[in-house]
């Protein structure tokens, strides 16, 4: 028993450590040689486990000989085209101007009610919306709505677009949070005539929010209605 | 490229290991196999305390590559090995079956030798 606990910790660590080799790349949406890897891996991960006849290193080494084949694949795949259309394939246009290409569709194997959810999960709910859906070579439909039935913009009307960064939490639990302070510039003088005009001690905020303008939203320890204050362009 | 390099690294390791460790089984595996020759030559020519002496040592030669080699070796493939050497003793010492004993350990030690060198029958 206590052999598959320290066998179960180790594959633990060695799964880990390939799933931290391959990339935060792995977690997103997966390619085909990537999801083939992810399926070997977890299946060759469970037969030392479960079979003490088994060496460990016959499980890790096909593990970290798979992982390390993948990431020489992913940098090969990066490098040239060719290689990565062969491995990976290239994306296929379904619907142009609103003209469903059957012919593709065929050669996906993608039905028709495949596509119209595809077209669905798009908030689009008929193809003569669509300017072009391409099928990417995860399996994920983009979808490029005809001008006319496209969301309207600041832009289109005219409005002078805003770029605003993101507020920050620069207190949680009641702890400074120095990096997300320095990325709006943010210093303790400012921070404490942003609680002094807000009304709250340092003590006792238990999550802070402030935007580089100047504004922030402070929830106190005690509980309560949260202080919010509006900046201007202080930056 | 860290990952690149690290990945390019562990390859490496691994076909330094599988090239190392095959070669110290296959080494191993002769120097048993020739061991267990020298234990029916002695044995043949009469001389029991010499073949007992030599099968004493096949025994410590297998047990000394039997534990480092339960890393890299399925225990079913070295348990069989394991109950015919220690066998090989007491037949060389009480005049039994030692011949087809000890060709039938040789014959196992073929195969294990065998299996790790990598020809079109073992890959595929």
């Amino acid at each position: 028993m206590s052999v598959i606990l320290i066998r179960a910790l180790l594959l633990y660590v060695l799964v880990i450590f390939s799933v931290r080799l391959m990339g935060k790349r792995q977690l997103g949406e997966l390619q085909p040689s990537e999801l083939v890897i992810t399926i070997l891996v977890s299946n060759i991960a469970t037969l030392p486990l479960e079979d003490t006849d088994i060496p460990l290193v016959i499980g890790a080494v096909p593990i970290l000989a798979l992982v390390c084949f993948e990431v020489l694949v992913s940098w090969l795949d990066l490098r040239s085209v060719r290689f990565r259309k062969v491995l990976s394939g290239s994306p296929k246009i379904i619907i142009s101007g609103g003209v469903i290409d059957y012919d593709v569709l065929r050669e996906l194997r993608f039905s028709v009610d495949d596509l119209m959810m595809a077209l669905r999960s798009k908030d689009v709910f008929s193809p003569e919306e669509v300017q072009f859906a391409i099928v990417e070579t995860t399996g994920s439909v983009s979808v490029m709505k005809k001008s006319a039935e496209d969301t309207i913009s600041r832009k289109d009307i005219g409005l002078a677009p805003e770029e605003s960064d993101p507020p920050q939490v620069v207190i949680t639990d009641g702890k400074l949070q120095r990096t997300a302070m320095e990325s709006i510039g943010l210093d303790d003088e400012k921070l404490a005539a942003l609680l002094k005009r807000a009304g709250v001690p340092r003590e006792e905020v238990f999550i802070m929010t402030a935007d580089p303008y100047g504004g922030c939203y402070i929830s106190r320890k005690s509980g309560g209605a949260p202080v919010l204050l509006k900046g201007g362009d202080e930056k | 490229m860290t990952r690149i390099k690290l990945s390019a690294a562990i390859l490496l390791g691994l076909v330094i290991l599988s090239i190392v460790s095959g070669a110290w089984i296959i080494r191993s595996c002769r120097d048993l196999q020739i061991r267990s020759i020298q234990v029916e030559e002695a044995w043949l020519t009469g001389d029991v305390e010499e073949a007992y002496r030599l099968a004493c040592l096949l025994e410590e030669d297998w047990e000394s590559f039997r534990r480092p080699a339960a890393v890299f070796l399925r225990s079913r493939e070295l348990l069989e090995i394991d109950r015919i050497t220690s066998r090989v003793r007491y037949r060389t010492a009480s005049g039994g079956e030692l011949q087809p004993e000890l060709a039938e350990l040789r014959h196992m030690l073929e195969q294990l030798r065998s299996s790790v060198i990598p020809r079109p029958e073992t890959v595929l």
